[in-house]
């Protein structure tokens, strides 16, 4: 595996984790309904999609591709 | 239906964002670029989109409004027991909906009104966890007659009311602001002195 190909793995892998942690966030939000459930959606779990959303963006537009494996 | 909605899109995301994590080759085979744009795009931006209007549904809710510790005793001027207490009699005699009783009346009756009265909140949002939180509350523009027109204006009570009747013109221009009359409102400052209304008691 190429240092350029492990540099993509990993980015899929961190985007995957933050889409991951936002989902549970957004999730978790939705038992609450104060102002503390809305910054904790919009602030937490927005945040965390976006930082993912933008890795995948990143990788599908600029990587060499999408798959995790060897290449 | 929309909360449910976005339960089945943060699910359906976790399990495809889990498999593509413990089996990669997921994405190698064929369909890999259409499971990677559905997990890592569509169903999250879809889920930020929906769990947005599910948020801004429930910051519509009397519960929502009084989780701000400073709106307490605004939550509890709702119980004072006088027919002549505006928020009280609204609240207590159903002249509004109880589970949406601060957005009722706060909300602007325009067009975008629930967009304003949204970033109305966000300002609130703003001072309540950077601000500074103002000894005494107080709206941020007068309130408008619109507001009450919009259930009032066209009803039996306030058009054949008597004391209406010379006043129409400066209620509906604003002229005549209704609390100029209808003044008690939020007493806030004598909560502790007036009489509570207790529902299962009576």
């Amino acid at each position: 595996m190429s240092s350029e190909t492990r540099h993509h793995t990993r980015r899929m892998i961190f985007a995957a984790l933050f889409l991951l942690a936002g989902a549970a966030l957004e999730a978790l939000s939705l038992s609450w309904n104060s102002a503390v459930g809305f910054l904790t959606f919009l602030i937490g779990g927005g945040g965390l999609t976006a930082i993912g959303v933008l890795l995948y963006l990143g990788e599908s537009v600029f990587g060499p591709g999408l798959s995790l494996r060897r290449r | 239906m929309i909360a449910q909605l976005l339960v089945l899109f943060l699910a359906l995301d976790a399990f495809l964002l889990l498999a593509i994590l413990l089996r990669p080759r997921v994405l190698a085979g064929t369909g890999g670029k259409t499971v990677a744009f559905l997990a890592f795009f569509l169903l999250p931006v879809s889920a930020l989109a929906l769990g947005t209007t599910v948020h801004l549904e429930k910051s519509k809710s009397t519960e929502f409004c009084l989780s701000c510790h400073e709106m307490e005793p605004y939550g509890q001027s709702l119980l004072i027991d006088s027919s002549d207490n505006l928020p009280a009699a609204h609240f207590q005699n159903k002249r509004i909906d109880r589970e949406h009783a601060c957005f009722s009346c706060h909300t602007d009756y325009t067009m975008y009104g629930d967009v304003s009265a949204k970033m109305r909140g966000v300002r609130h949002l703003w001072v309540h966890y950077v601000g500074t939180i103002p000894a005494k509350i107080e709206l941020y523009t007068p309130f408008q007659n619109r507001e009450c027109l919009h259930c009032h204006g066209g009803a039996r009570s306030f058009e054949e009311s008597e004391l209406h009747q010379d006043m129409k013109t400066e209620l509906a221009s604003g002229e005549t602001s209704c609390l100029e009359c209808h003044d008690q409102v939020h007493d806030v400052a004598d909560l502790s002195t007036q009489a509570k209304w207790k529902e299962d008691a009576k």
